[in-house]
């Protein structure tokens, strides 16, 4: 289904001006924020020889160790103590509840100009990029790449995603953690709207499979203010039924519970050792390459 | 309990308003997605039946509030004892409202009249919707304005306020005795009688009557006094005013009694009466230095007519809290000029013999160069002459000593007394004892007295008799009572008839009794008078000239001779003044026949619509009369034809003196009404209304609504604010 979403987007003219609008955006975006940058965020990567590995596809060749080639015929990859460029892993919630909008963004169009920016910042400084988007299970998945021009199958895959399933943060997470082997970054875009204790197992199993979480929560300005007037009637989108209530009556016991999951998660990703970013989809996107890179300075210095 | 506004229950409906508008609520509802329902569940799951019960508490508050006004607006009363129902009970009432004079006193602002006015709206207002109600005005009489009660509030409301007080005097229990009448027959549940009256007690004088009559008729019919004013300890009034001059000729002094009472419990000093004519200034004044309390005194004061015709004189007091009996009038013919026709029955050879000798000279006592100018003016006809002579032209008609008269000079005596003409008969030697026995006397009733056997000689002057020298009560001699006036009791009489007077059980309404006018020392009567329709006969017992007697010849017959003929000139006068409330006659002339009199009363407002009445003269038992029946009002009336300034006939009417009299019922006369009427004092400060209703429906509880709809609406708005905020 993905792939036939993927192919019919591929297709779709629409899907397409639309996957190309979002790559041009992602490169203003990052080109204009990185504009007078004179050194790379990203910079303090060891360069010190550590081991050989077998080549396998998608491997940049640069990295190839021409002389054991040359000797041995055999193709192999030169590693480093710590990669001088690191893998990162672009996931993005596709479950239903990131399709609620308030206004004209939804939560999943913010995520998905979220992940192509930061793909994009990412393959700038030449480091590789995977993405992912998930509901139940992984979706979609672009495997990993440091070439600057799959930015627009990465934008595709992202453009062409349609949620039809609830959300199981999860699962993706320990998908990740079982497939990629090499230790990187992973990028979580999610609203976070699962159970909190997988969420949390997630993230420690990424984490103790060495890589690097940095959780980007994506919240739409209703979900925080929880503005409603008069009776309204709120239809889960992740049938979870309906319920009619006046809203301006429990506007502070909503805002207080969903504060205290706010902190409760935040709370979590910082006893894990992870970055936690929380967006509002009234923000500008580059409040969130600001959070983004400041969190890598703050790491490295 | 009871309703007083029973229709404004409907109001409860209401209650469905707040129930509508939360239903509409529920169908006003937003529809929208949301992501973060995991929380929203949780929320909603911890406070949704805190808001559901508070949504109940609001709903029920906002209903409780449309109840409790409701309840306030239908104004529920209780009273302890029974059910009333829904209000608008079956009630009948009479209202009764004392507009005698005792009603104009005046606390000096407001008269007990306009206070009585005011406590019978008050009670009209507080008779339930659906009730019956009758208006009476009582006085003496009873004016019953709307006969029965009618459940035309607004013809009701309007007689109270557009009644006029009268001048009449109080008979409180004629009144109750009527109304109660009325109200047996009345077939309602619920009967009721208010007096609105100041209770004075010259009104009820028979107070245990009254109290049998009420006791009778306690268990059916309330009866309410409703005492108004308070009681004055200040009064002074002018009960008595009369002309005591014989006659009121044109330009000369005529005297006028007055008599001054003082109603209050201090002596009053200095009290100073006047008199005028018409509406001039006072013309006489004169003081009376003391009157204690509960006394009256009489003076003397002297006015004068320029013109002939019909005047008023006014005796005035200073304005005190009681305006009705501040003045007094009474009204006036003046006299231009008195014809008197002298039937000469002995008219004798020498003038000196004429039996109407001393008799025209007494009534000319004038030299003969002044005789066309005095206002009395004779003429002498014999007997024969009689028959021929137009009886009408003249105000009195003396027979000296003649024999008899034809039978239609009889009939025509007949016509003539009944329009108010006057006969004098003095009898002599050559009278028909028989004719004037059965003709004049039996007959036709004319003379006051048969004529008996006669005593004494006319030969015999030696032999005499006096006429009565003290007790000259009748008003003809009453000047006689003053020893400075001369006397009547020196005169000699020789010979005189026994005069035998008729018996008082008269069968005619229009012939009086016989009244003692003089009597000789031993008794026996020696002049006496009877009014006959409008007229008057007098009738001597001895001969006018002085072959019987020497009255003739003394200064005292002129002065006797005047105030007889001033007696009979005056009697149709004595129609002019009348007691207020008694019905006006006067026989008019008889070209008046057919013609309109304006009839303007006194006291009353120019723009008044009752101001003036209008009467017609006709013919009654053959005379030209004035019928004039609205004479509620002391004072002077003046009748006018068309635009004429001058009255063509002006009468007045006097009130009960005892009207002055205002002392009010003591509390031992108001405990006469113990258990069978309610007293009730009222006051400005103190609604009638509120009384009553409280006593028919009990307490009102539309306060305590009214605040419970206030608490309620504020519990509503403080509990809607606090539970809309968010939690």
């Amino acid at each position: 289904m993905a792939a036939k979403s993927t192919h019919n987007a591929l297709l779709d003219a629409a899907a397409i001006q639309s996957a190309e609008h979002l790559g041009l955006q992602a490169r203003t975006v990052v080109e204009g924020y990185m504009a007078g940058a004179h050194r790379s965020p990203f910079r303090g990567f060891a360069i010190e020889f550590a081991q050989h590995r077998e080549y396998v596809p998608g491997d940049d060749t640069r990295h190839l160790d021409w002389k054991v080639l040359g000797k041995s015929d055999r193709y192999y990859i030169k590693q480093y103590e710590q990669e001088t460029n690191y893998v990162a892993h672009l996931l993005l919630d596709g479950s239903e509840s990131m399709k609620y909008a308030s206004g004209k963004v939804s939560k999943l169009d913010y995520g998905r100009t979220i992940a192509a920016c930061l793909a994009y910042l990412i393959l700038l400084q030449r480091d590789a990029v995977a993405v992912g988007i998930f509901d139940a299970k992984m979706r979609e998945y672009q495997p990993r790449t440091d070439s600057l021009a799959k930015i627009h199958q990465i934008c595709q895959v992202l453009t062409a995603f349609v949620p039809t399933e609830q959300t199981a943060i999860s699962n993706a997470l320990t998908e990740i953690a079982r497939q990629v082997k090499r230790r990187g970054i992973v990028i979580l875009i999610s609203d976070l709207m699962d159970d909190e204790e997988k969420i949390t197992q997630g993230i420690q199993h990424l984490r103790f499979g060495g890589h690097e979480v940095i959780v980007f929560h994506v919240l739409d300005p209703y979900e925080l203010k929880f503005p409603f007037q008069g009776t309204v009637e709120f239809e889960g989108l992740e049938a979870q039924g309906r319920i009619l209530t006046r809203p301006s009556e429990l506007r502070k016991s909503y805002l207080e519970e969903f504060n205290a999951f706010l902190d409760r998660m935040r709370l979590a990703c910082e006893r894990a050792g992870c970055p936690y970013v929380r967006i509002s989809t009234d923000q500008p996107w580059t409040d969130v390459l600001s959070a983004f890179l400041a969190t890598r300075q703050h790491r490295y210095g | 309990m009871a309703f007083l506004n029973p229709l404004l229950l409907f109001g409860i409906i209401g209650i469905a308003a707040p129930i509508i508008i939360h239903l509409l609520a529920k169908k006003r509802i937003k529809r929208t997605l949301w992501a973060a329902m995991k929380f929203l569940r949780i929320v909603v799951e911890k406070n949704q039946h805190r808001l559901t019960l508070e949504d109940l508490i609001l709903l029920i508050l906002r209903c409780l509030v449309l109840i409790a006004l409701a309840l306030a607006m239908a104004r529920p009363s209780f009273k302890q004892g029974g059910f009333g129902g829904f209000g608008g009970s079956n009630e009948a009432a009479i209202i009764l409202l004392d507009n005698s004079a005792s009603m104009s006193q005046s606390d000096g602002a407001t008269s007990r009249f306009d206070k009585a006015q005011k406590a019978a709206e008050e009670a009209l207002d507080a008779l339930p919707s659906g009730s019956s109600v009758a208006v009476w005005l009582v006085s003496d009489v009873v004016k019953n304005v709307i006969p029965e009660p009618t459940h035309d509030f607004a013809l009701a409301r309007k007689i109270i306020r557009e009644a006029q007080r009268s001048d009449r005097g109080t008979e409180m229990p004629a009144a109750l005795r009527q109304a109660i009448e009325v109200m047996q027959r009345q077939t309602t549940a619920v009967k009721q009688i208010f007096l609105l009256t100041d209770g004075q007690a010259a009104g009820w004088k028979q107070l245990a009557d009254t109290r049998l009559l009420l006791d009778s008729v306690k268990k059916d019919i309330q009866t309410r006094l409703v005492l108004v004013g308070e009681s004055e300890q200040h009064n002074l009034g002018v009960t008595g005013l009369r002309m005591s001059s014989a006659l009121a000729p044109v330009n000369q002094p005529v005297r006028f009694e007055v008599e001054v009472a003082n109603y209050g419990v201090e002596e009053a000093r200095n009290v100073q009466v006047s008199i005028g004519v018409d509406a001039e200034p006072p013309g006489d004044e004169a003081g009376i230095e003391s009157i204690p309390p509960g006394e009256s005194k009489r003076l003397s004061l002297f006015v004068q007519f320029r013109d002939p015709g019909f005047h008023s004189v006014t005796a005035h007091l200073p304005a005190d809290r009681n305006p009705a009996d501040d003045q007094r009038a009474v009204a006036v013919r003046v006299i231009g000029e008195i014809n008197v026709l002298l039937v000469d029955g002995d008219p004798g050879v020498e003038p000196r013999e004429s039996e109407v000798f001393y008799l025209r000279n007494a009534l000319v006592p004038v030299p003969p160069e002044q005789r066309e100018k005095y206002y009395i003016k004779t003429k002498t006809v014999t007997a024969a002459e009689l028959a021929s002579a137009k009886l009408s032209d003249y105000e009195a008609v003396v027979l000296t000593n003649v024999l008899d008269v034809p039978d239609g000079v009889v009939a025509g005596f007949e016509k003539y007394l009944r329009g108010g003409g006057g006969l004098i008969v003095f009898p002599g030697a050559r009278i028909s004892v028989s004719f004037y026995n059965e003709k004049l006397f039996a007959e036709h009733a004319f003379l006051p007295a048969s004529f008996g056997a006669p005593r004494g000689s006319a030969e015999q002057q030696d032999q005499f008799f006096f006429l009565q020298s003290k007790g000259y009560e009748h008003p003809v001699v009453s000047i006689w009572k003053d020893p400075a006036a001369g006397t009547l009791g020196t005169a000699h009489f020789y010979r005189a008839f026994a005069l035998e007077p008729a018996k008082s059980d008269v069968p005619r309404p229009d012939i009086g009794p016989p009244a003692l006018i003089l009597s000789y020392a031993d008794g026996a009567p020696a002049v006496l008078e009877r009014t006959w329709g409008y007229g008057r006969v007098i009738q001597f017992s001895s001969t006018a000239d002085s072959a019987w007697n020497d009255l003739c010849i003394r200064p005292v017959f002129v002065p006797l001779i005047h105030r007889i003929l001033g007696a009979i000139v005056t009697r149709q006068d004595e129609h002019l003044n009348l007691r207020v409330g008694t019905k006006f006659n006067y026989v008019m002339d008889t070209e008046m026949i057919g013609k309109d009199l304006t009839i303007s009363k006194p006291a009353a407002k120019k723009d008044a619509r009752d101001a003036t009445s209008l009467r017609r003269i006709a013919l009654n038992a053959g005379l030209p009369l004035l019928e004039f029946d609205e004479t509620d009002m002391a004072g002077v009336y003046d009748a006018h034809i068309g635009e004429d300034a001058s009255p063509t006939l002006r009468f007045a009417t006097q009130s009960d003196p005892g009207e002055s009299r205002l002392e009010e019922l003591s509390p031992t006369d108001l405990k006469v009404f113990d258990g069978v009427a309610q007293i009730i004092r009222w006051s400005p400060e103190h609604s009638l209304r509120t009384l009553l209703q409280k006593e028919r429906t009990g307490s009102e509880f539309w306060l305590v609504f009214a605040i419970l709809a206030l608490v309620l609406a504020v519990a509503e708005t403080w509990f809607g604010n606090r539970w809309s905020r968010s939690k």
